[in-house]
């Protein structure tokens, strides 16, 4: 179980993260918990101070041990990202039924979201509201691969986490769907 | 003598390649979609693209895309053009590798080189895939590995294995997020890479992150090893969408 909050509050972004895990059986073997924090301080538009720090848990499948971190750096980016609403998408996007194929998203705070993509020709197509938080484009789509971002509460185009993403030639990403 | 020019008119009509036939529409969209000044430096492009049997609905697509972000004329004609050379790049290395793509091959190929694959890669995959076997997807994957930052040389043995090992497109479409996940686990890129190299063909990766055989564990043993619980997101990688610089 691990959960996570991040906050961005005047030139400070704080992000928390903290987990707990039971072995299988009741014993200690797997038992562990972890946690950890990232402030990055703001100086100018572009550029932040970032310290972080924490414990990450051992990974038993892989060998890896667990162990624990410090770092502070500097981060320099075009511009302040936004706390966005978006959160990680835990299906696969375009899922393919008897009815023919939906695209989903996980957006549970958002207040309208629209996609625009190769196959709209670049024009936002609204998704539609559905139960526990996500929204639906049903829309058919043939092999291959195709660019798109989404548009949530009428913000800037976004990559949802988890997408691959490319380069869109005007200086951003978007994100790519591979339709098997 | 009339019924013999009908004859020959169908025969060569019949033989114009369906891709000719399918790309004259981007230009007529182009031309009623775009700003006037746009279209005006967008078409030419495109026209040298079907010359060269490049994708054309790319090149419009990414012009489409630069108008609706509110790029202009100047901007929208560089990212087309940028397309373009992108494409041919792509279309040049999978026909070193001894095939000849298709549009969608090519655009895939171009999109990978975008996330960082380089030719010899795409040239590799296309010397030793299956005859047959479409390479879109498997180009579309080994872009998405790329870009999380997986070394090419081991994501194309992975996906070099599954070809031959007879995986579908959906069960390679996976490996992205399933990539994803173990990196999300604190996983380094050449690790997930090496992990990804080293399953079978025809393993996938579960949500705990560790390899499944296909048709699940043994009886008795959970999908997830027995481990109660997930890492959580490894520090500095929040799990929020990334902005698209519209």
């Amino acid at each position: 179980m691990d959960a996570q909050v991040s906050v961005s509050e005047g030139p400070l972004d704080v992000t928390g993260y903290a987990g707990w895990r039971r072995g299988a059986t009741g014993s200690d073997i797997g038992s562990e918990r972890w946690a950890g924090a990232s402030v990055s301080w703001w100086l100018t538009k572009q550029v932040a101070l970032t310290f972080s720090g924490g414990r990450y848990p051992s990974e038993i499948l892989q060998g890896l041990p667990s162990g624990g971190y410090l770092t502070l750096g500097i981060r320099i980016a075009a511009h302040r990202p936004v706390v966005p609403r978006v959160r990680s998408i835990g299906r696969p996007l375009y899922q393919i039924d008897d009815g023919g194929g939906t695209l989903r998203f996980h957006l549970p705070d958002a207040e309208t979201v629209a996609i625009v993509g190769d196959w709209t020709g670049w024009q936002p197509t609204p998704l539609q509201r559905a139960p526990g938080g996500s929204w639906t484009l049903d829309v058919d789509l043939g092999s291959g691969v195709y660019r798109f971002n989404l548009v949530v509460d009428g913000e800037r185009w976004i990559v949802p986490d988890g997408v691959p993403a490319v380069d869109n030639g005007y200086g951003g990403q978007s994100g790519l769907l591979i339709v098997p | 003598m009339k019924l013999l020019e009908r004859l020959i008119l169908l025969g060569a009509v019949t033989l114009i390649p369906t891709s000719l036939l399918a790309q004259r529409d981007p230009i007529e969209h182009l031309r009623s979609a775009l700003p006037a000044d746009v279209a005006a430096q967008v078409i030419p492009i495109l026209q040298d693209a079907m010359a060269h049997d490049l994708p054309a609905s790319a090149v419009a697509n990414v012009a489409l895309q630069g108008v609706a972000m509110g790029r202009g004329a100047a901007e929208v004609h560089a990212a087309a053009q940028s397309m373009v050379t992108d494409l041919r790049a792509a279309h040049d290395a999978i026909s070193e590798g001894g095939r000849s793509p298709t549009q969608e091959e090519t655009q895939a190929g171009a999109i990978a080189m975008r996330q960082g694959v380089d030719r010899s890669t795409l040239s590799a995959l296309a010397s030793s895939a299956p005859s047959g076997r479409s390479l879109t997807v498997p180009l579309a994957v080994i872009g998405a590995l790329v870009s999380r930052g997986l070394p090419a040389g081991e994501v194309l043995h992975a996906v070099e294995q599954r070809l031959q090992g007879h995986s579908s497109d959906q069960q390679l479409a996976e490996l992205p997020e399933g990539a994803g996940r173990m990196l999300s686990q604190g996983m380094k890129p050449a690790e997930v890479g090496t992990a990804l190299a080293g399953m079978r063909a025809g393993f996938t990766v579960p949500a705990s992150g560790g390899a499944v055989p296909p048709g699940g564990p043994p009886s008795g043993v959970p999908a997830n090893g027995g481990v109660a619980g997930k890492r959580p997101a490894h520090p500095g990688q929040g799990s929020h969408g990334r902005p698209g610089g519209g």
